[in-house]
């Protein structure tokens, strides 16, 4: 079925064209909640926080902006107050308790490359890693991540500079 | 080394296609004469690389069944809590709305006095005075009238107390004075007596002396 048909019957109350969204975006809600605060069972956790949080705010959803940025919004202020909660705060060591992003690749050099900067990537500064999620790991461009971050297209650029620059920093230092 | 700051700034956006035409043409430029730069696009580049492989998160610890149902049941337990909070809202209304009916009902069915202000600038009406000037004229348009009374004394003794009078019931009304007062039709009228009378002493001393 069409998406907008979905969202209106959803806006509605329709219990079944709000499950059917729910089926079409659990998996990337998920695996973006996965990629920013880097815990399964806390992203999936999240995720049905991001859910109620749709079916309590669709009625105030309006028709400019794509559904999609909506959704990706609430499920980034969700992340940011999990952020929050946790008092996460930027360049503090991880807890050892906390898994890598990625399986590990132990074999190769690349492959330990890779998970030191996968480790990296979760000690940068909240908006950063955002930023860097959003548009490597989302696909999204500046202006997509700008509407689901509530700033400019020119902060989301910055903020994806100043990501790939300080994980660049993190990496020398190993 | 000015210019490589303000490139640099662009080397991500640069990685990413994120440049417009012009924008792209001027980096590239700098990017031929410049080895710090290009250094610096390359490590930048390697990170991008690094990262382009998408981190694989382990599958949905839930199945669709369980999600749906928990997802449901939070639903329900949300809107539960929601409706409770509506709860105190409403009892207040409802109390609000239960004390106006009863006000409303008991103002309709007892009686009240409709008073007939008639003959207030009657001079013949003056009588003693019991109640301060100031309290009755508080009940009124204080500051419309004393101005009146600073501009308009010198001009017309008599016109500015029928004004004043008339003010008295234009301005608060009868049953306002009334109900204000908690005064019956009888008190009332002799407030409003009262009121003339003390007017006329406050502004009129003259001619109450030769009355």
């Amino acid at each position: 079925m069409d998406e907008k048909k979905l969202i209106a019957g959803a806006k509605n109350g329709d219990e079944s064209a709000f499950e059917e969204l729910v089926r079409r975006y659990r998996k990337p809600i998920y695996h973006l909640l996965y990629r920013l605060v880097a815990d399964y069972m806390e992203a999936a956790d999240l995720t049905q926080e991001v859910f109620v949080k749709m079916w309590q705010k669709l009625s105030n959803l309006r028709g400019e902006g794509s559904f999609k940025s909506w959704l990706y919004r609430i499920a980034v202020n969700e992340a940011k107050n999990h952020f929050r909660a946790k008092k996460r705060r930027k360049w503090v060591p991880l807890s050892p308790k906390l898994p890598a992003l990625d399986n590990p690749e132990k074999s190769t050099l690349a492959g330990e490359r890779k998970k030191a900067l996968l480790s990296a990537v979760e000690r940068l500064p909240e908006k950063q890693r955002i930023s860097l999620v959003l548009r490597v790991w989302e696909g999204m461009d500046f202006a997509e991540i700008a509407e689901v971050m509530g700033s400019s297209a020119a902060t989301a650029r910055a903020n994806y500079h100043f990501a790939l620059v300080n994980l660049k920093k993190i990496i020398k230092k190993r | 080394m000015f210019r490589c700051i303000f490139f640099r700034k662009k080397l991500a956006s640069y990685l990413e296609g994120e440049l417009s035409e012009q924008e792209r043409k001027r980096v590239e430029n700098h990017l031929e004469g410049c080895e710090r730069c290009r250094k610096e696009l390359s490590s930048l580049k390697e990170i991008r690389t690094l990262l382009s492989k998408k981190p694989s998160p382990p599958p949905f610890p839930y199945s669709e069944g369980q999600f749906m149902a928990s997802l449901r049941d939070r639903m329900r337990k949300e809107e539960r809590v929601s409706l409770l909070a509506r709860v105190p809202r409403f009892a207040a209304v409802a109390s609000l709305v239960t004390i106006f009916f009863i006000i409303g009902f008991l103002w309709l069915t007892s009686p009240h006095p409709q008073p007939k202000v008639e003959g207030v600038g009657d001079f013949t009406q003056l009588t003693d005075i019991t109640i301060p000037f100031e309290d009755v004229i508080s009940l009124v348009d204080e500051d419309t009238l004393l101005t009146e009374i600073d501009n308009e004394l010198a001009d017309g003794e008599a016109e500015l107390y029928q004004f004043y009078l008339e003010e008295i019931s234009a301005v608060s009304g009868p049953q306002v004075v009334v109900a204000l007062a908690g005064l019956s039709e009888s008190d009332y009228e002799k407030l409003v007596n009262e009121t003339a009378d003390a007017l006329a002493k406050d502004l009129f001393p003259k001619m109450e002396e030769g009355k």
